[in-house]
């Protein structure tokens, strides 16, 4: 689910901008774009955002109050107040625009009691959601004067849905609902051909958990042909997971080396094993192959690492993981690279790779 | 598991087999032979693998002793206790390999009740069972060869028309067979109990073709784990071949099946059926405990009684918290609840 939200906000008022553009003047769309780029910077209103706008707006503000500032806070009482304001901006949200998916999403995501009403809610609404932005985009098109814009305003207007499903196959995957889960990627994956949400890590991890490893090889094949980078850390554990499970020691060994090798400290993310915080909006932007991205997989892949009967706190793959040749050599030398690395950047030592342990726990 | 009935089923088998070379036992001889047995048991040589199955009798009467007086014992004295028992078992199926080194119980025994990690026990089970495998392949091929010359020769005999179907074998009729089942069924309850629930299924479904008639209850731990792989189709018709005679494992299995599926009002039927049928049945769900630790193999327990069901809720645990909102969902059943209340204050329980 690696949807930038401001990015996204500025490319959905931008939309709104050139549709307003006289498209008879060759310099209109540019004018528009620098007064827009300005104005945006500034945090000025803009004239033609529509309700919808706004309070998407507001929902990107509670978003990065959420996703991205709640998992650093260092003390419960702020916390508390980024989760209250954070909710608060997505009630106003509401207040604009009631249908909004996003709001209405991430109302969900935030104020829900437990996994399953925050799935059953969610299933409820992924329909509406749909239709909603289906709507949307027809009667943006409708006015549209130019053809250049629709593979954007597609794609600007059809992600709400496509995280909701995101969102709901996420969720069905936590409440343990494996095929509902790899029923819901494969139709985001249809609709969303080019996988914008990412469906296939969180498909790739329902698929291990059913431990067969035809058909995660299949979409391994499949997201080879996307052409993303490889290797992906969801699907090497996933890979990692079924292997374990189907007693192919050997296979495990080959997608272990495969993350150590892609990814920076990926000996240190692999042993700490850290369950960080559920984003509500989307899956956090961070750099491909960066530590940082091995350790949001890690944290999806919690769902492998932590079943069955653990006393240490891992479930058996999360300890057979830890305590491998493999991760337990490399360790040392990451170890030290991250020592080196703190004491270059004047970082403290006791903080590790990977964003930190949920705040709320 | 009763040893002392198998002892005297491996003693019957040989003697019979010894005898039947010469001419073939009538049934009156062969119950005649079975009282003598039983009741003279000293008059008889006793074969080194028979007196090295025999030594397994001594853990089955500590087993029993245990069960009598670890229900006084606090936790510390309990974990004690055990770690102690285990000791003495490891002793006696020491003892009982010296006499006869390739007892494939004690083999098992031992390396279940190993404090290694659960990959090597896993390991050491796969050895054994490679081997009990073998045995049990060659045995298979052997049965159905001579089934199928007594079947011709019945047509040779008789000119009647002969059916297509094959006879089933069940090589659980071969007392000298049944360690090598039990092996198997050992290492399919441990790759549940470890999460390894496709290998599982596989498994458990040869060792079915062994012992169609499944006296090792194997389809236990076969329905959890086609539950947790969410296979329904596979569950149905492993309870349509057993007539739908559902355990606690099978009920279990069905409803976290129906959760999984999100069938919510099936889910909530199927939980209230389950409390109707065993009294202890939401009070085991809801508060689960630890079981006696299983050595010989599932404990012998009355069926539906809290200890069933207690060891059944154990063996479910890793699936059941596989879905973390499931208890949450069954404990807000109503039926649950007044249940988990009702036997909680019928037998002192707290709730």
């Amino acid at each position: 689910m690696s949807f930038d939200p401001r990015a996204e906000d500025f490319q959905r008022t931008a939309l709104r901008t050139l549709q307003a553009s006289n498209p008879h003047d060759r310099f209109s769309g540019v004018r528009t774009m620098n007064e827009l780029r300005r104005s945006f910077s500034e945090g000025r209103a803009l004239a033609n955002q529509t309700d919808a706008d706004r309070a998407y707006h507001l929902v990107v503000q509670a978003t990065e109050r959420y996703d991205y500032e709640l998992p650093f806070s260092t003390n419960e009482d702020s916390a508390q107040k980024l989760i209250n304001d954070s909710l608060a901006q997505v009630q106003e949200a509401l207040k604009l625009d009631p249908q909004s998916p996003d709001a209405n999403r991430l109302r969900i995501c935030i104020s829900a009691n437990s996994f399953e009403e925050s799935y059953q809610e969610l299933k409820a609404g992924a329909q509406a959601a749909f239709e909603y932005c289906k709507q949307e985009l027809n009667s943006y098109l409708v006015k549209l004067s130019d053809p250049d814009l629709v593979t954007l305003a597609r794609k600007v207007f059809m992600a709400p849905a496509y995280r909701w499903y995101a969102t709901l196959a996420d969720r069905s995957l936590i409440c343990g609902r494996y095929k509902t889960c790899i029923d819901l990627c494969t139709k985001l994956r249809r609709l969303d051909t080019y996988d914008t949400a990412d469906a296939y890590r969180t498909q790739a991890l329902a698929t291990a958990k059913l431990q067969d490893a035809i058909p995660l090889s299949l979409l391994s094949s499949r997201v080879r042909r996307l052409g993303r980078p490889m290797p992906d850390a969801w699907l090497c554990l996933s890979h990692a997971y079924v292997a374990w499970a189907n007693r192919k020691i050997s296979q495990v060994d080959t997608h272990i080396l495969a993350l150590l090798k892609a990814y920076p400290l990926a000996a240190i993310v692999l042993t700490q094993q850290t369950e960080l915080p559920m984003p509500a909006f989307a899956r956090v932007v961070v750099q491909p192959h960066s530590e940082d991205e091995l350790a949001i997989a890690t944290s999806e892949a919690t769902v492998l690492l932590q079943e069955g009967q653990d006393f240490d706190g891992a479930g058996g793959f999360g300890a057979f993981l830890k305590n491998h040749p493999l991760v337990q050599e490399a360790l040392t030398a990451d170890k030290n690279k991250y020592a080196q690395l703190a004491t270059l950047e004047g970082l403290n030592l006791d903080t590790t790779p990977g964003r930190p342990t949920n705040p709320r726990d | 598991m009763d040893i002392n009935q198998e002892l005297l089923d491996r003693r019957f088998y040989r003697k019979c087999v010894e005898l039947s070379q010469t001419a073939p036992l009538s049934h009156g001889a062969q119950d005649e032979l079975r009282l003598a047995l039983k009741t003279t048991p000293n008059r008889f040589e006793v074969a080194p693998a028979d007196s090295a199955f025999a030594q397994l009798a001594r853990i089955q009467d500590e087993l029993a002793r245990a069960e009598r007086t670890d229900e006084y014992k606090d936790d510390d004295e309990y974990s004690l206790a055990w770690e102690q028992r285990v000791e003495q078992f490891r002793d006696i199926c020491q003892d009982a390999l010296a006499l006869f080194p390739s007892t494939m119980d004690a083999q098992r025994i031992l390396a279940m009740s190993d404090r290694a990690a659960d990959d090597t026990k896993l390991e050491r089970l796969e050895l054994l069972v490679g081997r009990s495998r073998q045995v049990l392949n060659s045995k298979l091929k052997m049965e159905r060869l001579q089934t199928q010359q007594s079947s011709e020769g019945t047509y040779a005999s008789s000119k009647l028309i002969c059916t297509d179907a094959a006879p089933t074998i069940s090589l659980w009729n071969n007392p000298f067979m049944r360690p090598y089942l039990r092996t198997m069924e050992t290492l399919t309850r441990a790759y549940v109990r470890c999460c390894r629930y496709r290998i599982a299924t596989g498994l458990g479904e040869d060792l079915l073709s062994f012992d169609p008639d499944d006296h090792t209850q194997v389809r236990n731990s076969l329905a959890l784990a086609y539950a947790r792989c969410e296979d329904e189709r596979k569950l149905t018709s492993l309870l349509t071949r057993f007539n739908h005679q559902g355990t606690p494992w099978t009920h279990l299995a069905m409803i976290v099946l129906l959760y999984k599926q999100g069938r919510m009002p099936a889910f909530r039927r199927a939980l209230s059926g389950f409390v109707q049928l065993y009294e202890s049945a939401a009070y085991a769900l809801l508060r689960p405990t630890m079981p006696q630790p299983q050595v010989l193999g599932r404990a012998d327990v009355k069926p539906g009684s809290y200890r069933q069901l207690v060891q059944a809720v154990s063996e479910c645990e890793a699936i059941l918290a596989d879905c973390p909102d499931l208890l949450a969902q069954a404990a807000e059943h109503e039926k649950v609840k007044k249940s988990a209340e009702a036997f909680a204050k019928k037998y002192g329980f707290d709730f």
